[in-house]
């Protein structure tokens, strides 16, 4: 995970997709990989795929205010919207 | 004797955790990252680009706002699909015209690979007053200001436009724009304004239509 997200600040998203596979393989209820995948294949244009991260990542940690918001961003850009008007996150969840 | 306090190693752990919600550490990452939209029109996969003229429910007084509207986006639109844009003309005598396919299909001779711009648009004026207050200087230690009424000229363009592919006359892309500009010289033409305004929504129609991607948020976690 730490690795991923070590690649995904150098913009090496090839790189993060790699290690958050591979944070799945090892764990594949983890709802932050499941989470991160979906970030890194929106920056791609991977539409399709990241739509699948976000509901997994949603199926596991449906409660999880982040996921949600960035699922909701995610949408709104689908959709063409502008995403500053998205739900902001109320509280981090630990 | 001082008593020695001594933690099992689940204690410890547990108590390093609780510690850490209690002082809210940070376990995600608030990033900004440049996202692709997903593009409605794809100019490399177009081969023929056609024009209409624009549905104006009202004529703007001194300005041929029709003809203006083609020339923009004539010149503008044959910057991203690098080919010449061809102009039709078309009657607008129904609201439900934009979702006739069968019409759109005609007009474009089912061409394949051919996109349609059309759309409705309107431009309005508006002088109104503001109160503003003016430094008129200190007069020994007070500084002494002044109100006063300025005029401010507002203009609007109100605009939907529709990207239809000739091949299916289906809409691939529409939405509504309304962009306002306001000048403080209450002689400002409105010519310039309309090109203003039009500068403006040419970045959101191509950021809209291209897929162009910007900065949006979004969280990456850690555990």
């Amino acid at each position: 995970m730490t690795v991923g997200l070590w690649a995904s600040r150098q913009q090496l998203w090839d790189e993060a997709i790699y290690r958050w596979r591979r944070a799945l393989e090892a764990d594949p209820r983890s709802a932050a990989a499941h989470n991160n995948l979906a970030v890194a294949y929106e920056t791609k244009g991977l539409w399709e795929e990241a739509r699948k991260e976000y509901e997994a990542a949603l199926a596991l940690a449906p409660q999880n205010s982040l996921i949600q918001s960035n699922f909701s961003r995610f949408k709104m850009n689908l959709e063409g919207r502008e995403s500053r008007s998205a739900e902001p996150a109320k509280k981090k969840i630990p | 004797m001082i008593p020695q306090m001594r933690l099992r190693p689940t204690r410890l752990v547990l108590a390093v955790v609780l510690t850490c919600a209690a002082c809210g550490v940070d376990i995600s990452n608030q990033v900004l990252l440049d996202i692709p939209s997903p593009a409605a029109v794809r100019p490399d996969q177009t081969e023929a680009v056609l024009l209409t003229n624009f549905w104006l429910p009202q004529e703007v007084k001194g300005l041929d706002l029709g003809r203006e509207l083609a020339e923009f986006w004539a010149a503008e639109l044959a910057v991203p699909f690098k080919m010449p844009v061809a102009e039709r003309e078309v009657k607008f005598d129904r609201e439900d015209i934009f979702s006739d396919e069968s019409f759109w299909k005609e007009l474009a001779g089912g061409r394949p690979k051919s996109l349609i711009l059309t759309g409705r648009a309107g431009f309005s004026q508006e002088t109104h007053k503001v109160l503003r207050e003016v430094d008129k200087g200190s007069v020994g230690e007070s500084f002494t200001r002044e109100k006063t009424w300025a005029v401010r000229l507002s203009f609007t363009l109100e605009t939907h436009l529709y990207f239809i592919a000739g091949e299916t006359g289906r809409i691939v892309k529409d939405k509504e724009f309304k962009e306002t500009m306001t000048y403080s010289n209450p002689k400002q033409s409105a010519l310039f304004a309309l090109h203003d305004l039009l500068l403006q929504l040419k970045m959101k129609v191509f950021r809209d239509a291209f897929g162009a991607s910007r900065l949006q948020e979004r969280y990456l976690l850690r555990q």
